[in-house]
């Protein structure tokens, strides 16, 4: 996924040798996803539904989960959060395999191409494009494999997965008390704007800028709809799940404030947004998690 | 209706969890797990970081303490009665499992507040704990979250009864 993976594990009753098992395991389901997720590689699961334009096709519980989470999101955004987004991400000049360092093929996809040209099969688990639609999880997939990771590691005392800005914490330190989690500064290197006490809940931000596109001056791997208004721009969100907070935290960044607090408040998440000007808007128990 | 969102995405990602567990993807054998034998309850921490980065993956660890050794090999699970608390953020699962000569012979569930029936799951996921003598139990068809939430509650209490002496 172009980021680095970190797990840190603590137990008082496992050896070395369990601990770093479960870790080992935890990594390996950040290359499952990935193998299936990747809009970059011709042969993922995902970049293989454009071989089959208008048939239902049979995918793995690896794709299909965190597309339907990524469907929902663009379903209660009324598509401002749009999976569909491939083709402009492309166009931006996303288009490079970090490990193979191949550019992808462009695709003939559409230009209005959106989610409702995407169809899933709760029952038989099958997905058809109705066109061919670049599909971008990369709102979802990267949070569902911290979720993952994290279902391997629970019978630890503590444990962070911490994957490029999504992070889990689980459990508690050597000391007992919950993990300390800081929030990156948008616009100030190595600066921190706040530090959160976190036990069993995923932190994710969104910020523009993580990835600058190579050929669109001022864009950002963020692609806003127009006529967005003014948006944030960075978004951090809590969540019980990674993958929950990872898609919220990036339809955070496509909401204007007001928007994006509704939204977060009523999915049960905690957020902090900051605005261009640097002003910020939480959601009313953002401060429950600050570490004093 | 602000509360049936957030119940609906966490139920989304729990099914997920819970489908890759069915799947086979997100099982690891939580019983080949071998504590360190010996080591006082709270006083020693061992902490290891791994990191996979790009292409390659490294690992580095560093531990700071570890018990003693032992070379008698006994039962998988000492004898006793052990609580375990399972929970997938919609609901929670308790459980007492019973260990005698070193095997599972009762599992009982002592709470279940989750929102299905208790019946959806007792007494099918019990028994089959027993017949398998481990917590990696099939799913009831419906009821997919309390079973995930159950089989983490049978793995907490088994990791308890865990024998440190056991190697195999």
């Amino acid at each position: 996924m172009d980021t680095r993976v970190a797990i840190t594990g603590v137990s008082r009753t496992h050896s070395e040798d369990a601990i770093r098992q479960r870790i080992d395991n935890a990594i390996t389901l950040f290359y499952d996803v990935e193998a299936s997720c990747s809009r970059f590689r011709p042969d993922s699961e995902v970049r293989r539904l454009l071989l089959c334009v208008g048939e239902p096709v049979a995918v793995s519980p690896l794709l299909y989960h965190p597309l339907r989470f990524a469907l929902t999101i663009a379903d209660i955004t009324a598509g401002r959060f749009d999976p569909a987004v491939g083709r402009r991400m492309e166009q931006l000049g996303f288009v490079v395999d970090y490990q193979s360092g191949r550019s992808i093929a462009s695709s003939s996809a559409p230009e209005d191409a959106s989610y409702r040209d995407i169809e899933l099969d709760d029952e038989h688990q099958t997905v058809t494009l109705h066109r061919p639609v670049v599909i971008d999880l990369g709102a979802v997939a990267k949070g569902f494999a911290v979720d993952l990771a994290a279902s391997q590691l629970q019978a630890l005392d503590g444990f962070v997965i911490d994957a490029g800005g999504d992070i889990y914490a689980g459990g508690v330190r050597p000391s007992g008390e919950s993990w300390r989690v800081g929030i990156r500064h948008p616009r100030i290197p190595d600066a921190m704007v706040t530090t959160l006490a976190i036990s069993n809940r995923a932190v994710c931000t969104s910020g523009d800028y993580e990835r600058r596109s190579p050929v669109v001056p001022d864009a950002s791997h963020i692609v806003l709809p127009r006529g967005a208004g003014k948006t944030p721009i960075s978004a951090t969100v809590i969540a019980p799940y990674a993958m929950m907070a990872d898609a919220l935290s990036t339809a955070a960044m496509l909401l204007q404030p007001d928007e994006g607090r509704a939204l977060l408040t009523d999915c049960g998440a905690e957020a902090l947004l900051i605005m261009p000007d640097l002003s910020t808007c939480c959601t009313d128990k953002w401060e429950v998690y600050i570490d004093e | 209706m602000a509360k049936q969102m957030s119940k609906q995405l966490i139920a989304m990602c729990t099914v997920a969890l819970g489908a890759m567990y069915a799947a086979g993807y997100a099982v690891t054998a939580p019983f080949a797990d071998q504590p360190v034998a010996g080591v006082p309850n709270g006083s020693n921490t061992t902490q290891q970081r791994a990191e996979s980065a790009l292409t390659d993956k490294t690992n580095d660890a560093t531990t700071n303490g570890s018990g003693g050794t032992s070379s008698v090999k006994l039962a998988k699970y000492i004898d006793g009665t052990y609580q375990g608390t399972g929970s997938d953020q919609i609901g929670t699962v308790d459980v007492a499992v019973t260990i005698r000569n070193g095997k599972i012979v009762r599992v009982e569930i002592t709470e279940c507040d989750t929102h299905y029936p208790q019946s959806d799951i007792d007494p099918v996921l019990p028994n089959e704990v027993i017949a398998k003598q481990s917590a990696n139990v099939d799913f009831v068809s419906g009821a997919t979250l309390s079973s995930y939430a159950f089989a983490m509650a049978v793995q907490q209490a088994l990791s308890q009864a865990q024998n440190p002496n056991d190697k195999g």
